[in-house]
C-alpha cells in the first residue's frame, strides 16, 4: 500500500485522524460525505415541499374553501413551489454531482474540496432562512415562486417574509455558483489519464452542462432579486412605473435565468437515465456523441426562449422566441430517439432503476409534447395561466424529476452503502408513483383547456370537482410511493443485501472501486480506453488476471 | 517516444474545454445579435450578448494558457501522458496508478461552515440591522483567516500520509475490503 513520507517537521498533532460522528460531517471536506449531505438535505426540503402539496390539493379537492384562507392558500402554493424549485430540485443534482463526478472522472476529490464545503453550508443556511419565514409576523412570502414585481415590491405586499425570502435565496444563489465554479474546474482540470471531453460518462456530461449553465443563470437571479430587495427596503424605483420603473423588466431577467433553471434541474437527470439504461439494456449507448451535442444545443436554446413565458404580456417579439422554443425539441428528441435505440433489441433486465427510467421517458415525453403546444402563441393566449400550464410544468419537473432521481438512488444506492435497496418494495414504489403521478396530473391538463386558472384558493364551477378530486387522490397515492421508498431505504441500509461492488455491471469508474469507495476514491484506476472504462476492465487480461478470468457475461459488448 | 500529432503552423489548437467554451460563447453573439435586429430589446440583447462573453473569456484563458505551457493541441490528460513518457495510444499504465497519486486530500476543517455562517449572517443583518451585518463580516474576516491559516499549514508540513486503509464497515457497508487488488502488486510479488 503506496504511502507518502512526511517531510519534517511533522504536525504536531494527528491531524490526519478523521474525527468520528456528527463532527466528522461539520468538518468534512470530503465531497462524497458533502454530496450526501447535499442530498439528505434537499430530499427533507422535498419532503416539507411535498406535505405543502398535499395541503393545497386538499384545499382544491372539492369547490369552495375548506382548510386555508386565500392568503394563507398564496403562501402555502408560494412555498411549495420555492422549496421544490430552488432548494430541492436544483440541488439534489448537484448533491449527486458532487457523490460521482470524481468517481467517474478517476479524481481523489473536486478541485477546491474546502469551497465546496462552503457551497454546501451557504444552501443549509439559505434554506434555512427562507424556511424561518414561516414563523415571522405575516408569514412567508405569498407572490408566488415567480415573485413577479411589482406584487413582491413594498407597495403590494409587506412584511419581512418576504424579505428572508430574497436573502435566503440570493445566499442559495451564490452557494450555486461556487458549487459550480468547483464542479466545471474538477471536470475541465482533474479527468484521469486518459479520459478525454468524449469519453467521460453521460452522466458527468450532465452536471458539467448542468452547472455551466448555473453559472450563466444564477447571476442575472441574483441580480433580480439585489434589485428587489434595493426597492423594498432602500427607496429604489426599478420596477414602479409611477417613478420611472419597469414591471417588465423583472421578467425579463427573472425568466433569462428561470427557463434555463428548467434544464439546470433536467440536463443531469438525462444524464442518469443516459447511465441507467445501457446498463440495464446490456448495450453500449447509442449515439454517445449525438448525446452529447444535443446537451449543449438544449443548453444554448434555453438562453433564447426566456420571454415565450410572457407571450401573454404583448411586449415580446413572438416569432423569435417561438421558434427557438420549438427548436428545442430537436436535440430534446434525439435523446429520447438515442435511448429508445439503446434498448433496442437490448436484453433488457425490469429493475427498479430500469423502470424509473423508462417512467421518466414516458412522463418527459408527454410534458415535453404539451410544451411544444406552449411554443406557439396562440394556443399560448389560450391557455397560459390555466391548469394546462400547471400539468405541463408538472409533468416535466415533477415527472422527470423524480423519476429520474430515484433511477439514481436504486442504482447508485449500493455504491454509496454497500448494500442493495429491496428490489420487492422498488416495484410497488414505482407502480404506485405511477398511478398517482398520472392521476394527480393528467386531469390537470382537461381542466386546464376547459379554462381552471392556476394559483387560485377556490373555484365555483361544479364541473371541475371531479377532475380536482381525482387529482388529490393522486396526490395522495404519490405521497404512499415516497413513504413506501422512505421505507425501503430505512430497511435497506440496515439489513438490505450486500451489494458488492459492481452489482450491475456497470460502464463507468465508480463500479471499479468499492462500495462505498475509500476516502480517497481508489485503490487502484484501470486505463481509459473508451467511455465503457469499467465495461473495458472487466474484459481486460489485468482483470482476467485478478479474478482468473475475464467476465463472462455474454451480453455486454 | 510519441510523435506529437502535426498541426497547422501558425494555428494554436484548442482543448475540448476550450472548444465547448467557445462555442456557448459564439452562439450567445450570434444570438443576441440576431435577437437585436428582430425585436430591438436592449435588456435581452445585453443578457444574450453577456451569455456570449461571458464563456468566451474564459474559453479564451484556457486558449491562452495552453499557448503558455506551449500545448500541441492534445487534451490535458494525454498532454499528461506524453509528458510521463507514455505513448498515447493504449498505454501500458496507469494500471499501477496509486492512491495518493491520485492527488492530496485535505483536511477536515471548520472554517467552510464558519464562512458560510458569516456571510449568511451578514446578508440577513440586512434585514435586521448594522449590528448583524458587523457580526457577519467580523465572523467572516475570522474565518477566512483560520481558513488561509490552515491551508498554509497543511502547504508548510507538507503532504499528510494518505488514509489507504480500507473502508470501515461502521457505517452499514458491507463489502469485501479490497475487492479488486492491484494487479500490479501481484506483478511486483512476482517478480520480487
Amino acid at each position: 500500500m503506496a504511502t507518502t513520507e512526511l517531510p519534517l517537521p511533522a504536525l504536531p498533532e494527528a491531524h490526519h485522524e478523521e474525527p468520528g460522528g456528527i463532527v466528522d460531517y461539520l468538518t468534512t471536506v470530503d465531497h462524497k460525505k458533502i454530496g450526501l449531505l447535499y442530498i439528505f438535505t434537499s430530499f427533507a426540503i422535498f419532503l416539507a415541499g411535498g406535505i405543502l402539496a398535499l395541503v393545497v390539493r386538499t384545499e382544491l379537492a372539492e369547490p369552495g374553501l375548506q382548510v386555508l384562507g386565500e392568503n394563507t392558500y398564496n403562501q402555502v402554493f408560494t412555498m411549495h413551489g420555492t422549496l421544490m424549485i430552488f432548494l430541492f430540485a436544483a440541488q439534489v443534482s448537484t448533491g449527486l454531482g458532487n457523490y460521482l463526478v470524481p468517481l467517474q472522472i478517476g479524481a481523489a476529490d473536486v478541485a477546491f474540496p474546502r469551497a465546496n464545503a462552503m457551497s454546501y453550508w451557504l444552501y443549509l443556511f439559505g434554506s434555512l432562512i427562507v424556511l424561518s419565514s414561516f414563523f415571522v409576523s405575516g408569514g412567508p412570502a405569498a407572490v408566488a415562486w415567480t415573485a413577479y414585481a411589482p406584487l413582491s415590491t413594498d407597495q403590494y405586499f409587506q412584511g419581512t417574509g418576504m424579505d428572508l425570502w430574497i436573502i435566503g435565496l440570493a445566499v442559495v444563489g451564490v452557494a450555486g455558483i461556487l458549487g459550480a465554479v468547483n464542479l466545471v474546474t474538477t471536470i475541465f482540470r482533474m479527468r484521469m489519464p486518459g479520459m478525454t471531453m468524449f469519453r467521460l460518462p453521460l452522466f458527468s456530461w450532465g452536471v458539467l452542462v448542468n452547472q455551466l449553465l448555473i453559472l450563466f443563470a444564477f447571476p442575472p437571479l441574483t441580480v433580480v432579486f439585489a434589485l428587489l430587495f434595493l426597492e423594498r427596503n432602500f427607496g429604489a424605483q426599478f420596477f414602479n412605473p409611477a417613478a420611472g420603473g419597469q414591471p417588465i423588466l423583472f421578467q425579463h431577467i427573472f425568466w433569462f435565468f428561470g427557463h434555463p433553471e428548467v434544464y439546470i434541474i433536467i440536463l443531469p437527470i438525462f444524464g442518469v437515465i443516459s447511465e441507467v439504461i445501457p446498463v440495464f439494456s446490456r448495450k453500449p449507448l447509442f449515439g454517445y456523441r449525438a448525446m452529447v451535442f444535443a446537451f449543449f444545443g438544449i443548453a444554448a436554446l434555453s438562453f433564447g426562449v426566456w420571454a415565450h413565458h410572457m407571450f401573454a404580456t404583448g411586449l415580446v417579439y413572438l416569432p423569435y422566441f417561438s421558434i427557438m422554443s420549438l427548436l428545442i425539441a430537436v436535440p430534446t428528441g434525439i435523446k429520447v430517439f438515442n435511448w429508445i435505440g439503446t434498448m433496442w433489441r437490448g436484453s433488457i433486465t425490469l429493475s427498479t432503476a430500469m423502470l424509473m427510467a423508462l417512467g421518466f421517458i414516458l412522463v418527459f415525453l408527454v410534458g415535453g409534447i404539451t410544451g411544444i403546444f406552449l411554443a406557439s402563441p396562440p394556443i399560448d393566449f389560450a391557455v397560459n395561466d390555466t391548469y394546462y400550464v400547471v400539468a405541463h410544468f408538472h409533468y416535466i419537473m415533477v415527472g422527470g424529476l423524480l423519476y429520474g432521481m430515484f433511477a439514481a438512488f436504486y442504482f447508485w444506492f449500493p455504491k454509496f452503502t454497500g448494500r442493495l435497496l429491496s428490489e420487492r418494495l422498488g416495484k410497488w414504489h414505482f407502480w404506485i408513483f405511477l398511478l398517482g403521478f398520472n392521476l394527480t396530473f393528467f386531469p390537470q391538463f382537461l381542466v386546464g383547456l376547459d379554462g381552471m386558472p392556476r394559483r387560485i384558493a377556490d373555484y365555483q364551477i361544479e364541473r371541475w370537482g371531479p377532475a380536482n378530486l381525482a387529482s388529490t387522490v393522486g396526490a395522495f397515492l404519490t405521497g404512499v410511493s415516497v413513504l413506501i421508498f422512505l421505507w425501503n431505504f430505512l430497511v435497506s441500509i440496515r439489513r438490505g443485501k450486500p451489494a458488492g461492488d459492481d452489482p450491475w455491471g456497470g460502464n463507468s469508474l465508480e463500479w471499479v472501486t468499492s462500495s462505498p469507495p475509500p476516502s480517497h476514491n481508489f485503490h487502484h484506476l484501470p486505463e481509459v480506453h473508451s467511455e465503457r472504462p469499467a465495461y473495458d476492465y472487466r474484459h481486460s487480461p489485468a482483470y482476467a488476471a485478478a479474478h482468473g478470468g475475464p467476465d463472462t457475461d455474454p451480453d455486454r459488448g | 517516444m510519441a510523435v506529437p500529432t502535426p498541426t497547422r503552423i501558425g494555428v494554436e489548437p484548442m482543448t475540448d474545454e476550450a472548444g465547448v467554451l467557445l462555442r456557448v460563447s459564439i452562439f450567445g453573439f450570434v444570438a443576441g445579435i440576431v435577437y437585436w435586429f428582430l425585436s430591438y430589446e436592449w435588456l435581452g440583447t445585453v443578457c444574450l450578448l453577456l451569455l456570449g462573453a461571458g464563456p468566451g473569456f474564459a474559453g479564451l484563458i484556457l486558449v491562452q494558457e495552453q499557448r503558455h505551457r506551449g500545448g500541441t493541441g492534445e487534451p490535458r490528460a494525454d498532454a499528461l501522458r506524453r509528458l510521463a513518457g507514455i505513448p498515447p495510444k493504449d498505454p501500458p499504465g496507469p494500471d499501477d496508478l496509486e492512491a495518493d497519486d491520485l492527488g492530496v486530500l485535505p483536511l477536515p476543517t471548520i472554517w467552510p461552515l464558519a464562512a458560510a455562517l458569516g456571510f449568511t449572517i451578514l446578508f440577513t443583518g440586512l434585514i435586521y440591522g448594522l449590528w448583524l451585518v458587523i457580526l457577519g463580516i467580523g465572523l467572516l474576516a475570522y474565518a477566512a483567516w483560520g481558513w488561509l491559516a490552515a491551508v498554509n499549514r497543511e502547504n508548510r508540513y507538507g503532504r499528510l500520509q494518505a488514509d489507504t486503509e480500507p473502508p470501515s464497515p461502521q457505517p452499514g457497508p458491507v463489502s469485501d475490503p479490497n475487492p479488486q487488488p492491484n494487479p500490479a502488486d501481484k506483478e511486483r510479488e512476482g517478480t520480487g
